[in-house]
């Protein structure tokens, strides 16, 4: 009996000892989303992957020491979002804004803290509880105009960390008129259209095209994906990953 | 962790072992270990039950979404992605089943802590997106849907580094291609 068992633990030992490893790397939590910051900026496209680097993974794993005014949280990763000569897309608003925060988890929370430049523009106290998902901020910049980045720093209750997101924004000539409540107020009115799968939707056209990420496709629509015809089955817009032999939800061959 | 978790992820990893061990041995007349099934190590386990556990809450949210979305590229966004998921989660279940794994990770706190937590099993998602109101709802909802993706992201890049099941592996890839893409989508669609 007791021969039985030393392999099986021996095994078990090794594998909890490649487990801790595994385990070890990754920390992720939360970001600012809308209006886009430069690590939503990354994971969105609009900045190049060979720009930005691993953090179009993980833009919630910004995480460093409290107390830094870096975009990066002064930390060892990530420092292409300190980089202010990459030319960050802004997104166009009036003199207040609505800040919202994408979470992957929810740590008890100190406060949530805004800077433009060394200066605390911003403070909301986060009760020492876990925020809710999708949490807005609503904060002036105090009559400031042009190119604005503001630095919004997630100070965690529980640990030494804080989270980091710098947001690029052009503060129009409106002065401070109130904003709308409905969610359309933080729309972006950049001009500079996405480059990504966003806007305006290519539709199908009549007959067999190839398939291609971005496009909507209705029920009825043939592609082509490697020389083999698909049926679409399911009304949606492709996107990588969504490649047709992949997915036989949404095409069937035909 | 208490002695029950930690009981509980002993027993996941010595069924992970045991299997390995007998898969590794090619001990094709074990039920649990068919022949050409190629081998898995805890890594491949693990992610699995991570796309187990994140579509609990992520079929509940995109079904709702599915219904009640203003806007027709958020409901067919939902929908689709509530299919291809639908087809994913019976391959992840067959592996499991194969390889006589359970099919939810182990609750011990301190191996999901760096990957910020395990998913809840939606309800409190839905309940959520249920007291929405209606113009806020897309973006509620894609919000919420979004961290979820960032989760499975993660899982699905550790399986790429530490996974060694090819079939596995390439589902993993997958999903990172997917996720990251109906991420860049949804950040659009939420601005």
């Amino acid at each position: 009996m007791r021969r039985l068992i030393v392999l099986p633990l021996l095994a078990v030992g090794a594998l909890i000892g490649s487990l801790v490893v595994a385990v070890s790397p990754a920390n992720a939590h939360g970001y600012v989303s809308s209006p886009l910051s430069r690590q939503a900026m990354c994971a969105q496209g609009r900045v190049s992957a060979s720009t930005c680097g691993d953090i179009i993974y993980e833009p919630q794993s910004v995480e460093a020491p409290k107390g830094s005014l870096q975009c990066n949280g002064g930390g060892s990763r990530f420092a292409v979002l300190n980089d202010n000569s990459i030319n960050w897309p802004t997104t166009s608003v009036g003199g207040t804004v609505t800040f919202t925060w994408t979470f992957t988890a929810f740590h008890r929370t100190t406060d949530f803290e805004y800077f433009v430049g060394n200066t605390r523009i911003a403070v909301f106290s986060g009760n020492n509880s876990p925020p809710p998902q999708g949490l807005t901020h609503t904060f002036s910049l105090g009559g400031r105009t042009g190119r604005v980045t503001v630095l919004a720093r997630w100070n965690i209750a529980d640990t030494i960390n804080a989270f980091y997101s710098c947001v690029d924004l052009q503060v129009g000539g409106g002065g401070t008129a109130s904003p709308s409540p409905s969610p359309s107020a933080t729309r972006t009115s950049s001009p500079s259209p996405s480059p990504t799968k966003a806007s305006p939707t290519p539709t199908a056209t009549s007959g067999t095209t190839t398939w291609a990420a971005g496009t909507a496709y209705k029920i009825g629509d043939v592609v082509t994906y490697n020389g083999v015809s698909y049926r679409c089955i399911q009304a949606h817009t492709a996107l990588v990953g969504w490649e047709p032999p992949n997915t036989p939800a949404l095409w069937s061959k035909v | 962790m208490n002695a029950r978790t930690f009981g509980r992820s002993l027993g996941m990893i010595a069924g992970a072992a045991t299997a390995l061990v007998l898969a590794l041995a090619g001990c094709g007349g074990a039920p649990s270990a068919p022949a050409n099934s190629p081998a898995f190590n805890d890594a491949d386990v693990m992610f699995l039950q991570m796309m187990v556990a994140y579509h609990a809450p992520g079929e509940k949210i995109t079904a709702l979404a599915a219904q009640r979305a203003t806007r027709t590229e958020v409901k067919q966004l939902a929908a689709a992605i509530e299919v291809t998921e639908a087809d994913e989660q019976k391959k992840v279940l067959g592996w499991l089943q194969e390889w006589n794994q359970p099919t939810e990770p182990a609750t011990d706190t301190v191996l999901h802590a760096d990957h910020g937590g395990l998913p809840g099993d939606g309800k409190a998602e839905v309940a959520t997106l249920t007291k929405t109101a209606p113009d806020k709802f897309d973006k509620a909802f894609l919000t919420m849907l979004i961290g979820q993706q960032h989760g499975l992201v993660e899982a699905a890049r550790a399986e790429t580094a530490g996974g060694v099941n090819p079939e596995v592996k390439a589902l993993a890839q997958r999903v990172t291609d997917s996720r990251r893409a109906q991420v860049a989508y949804m950040l659009t669609l939420a601005q």
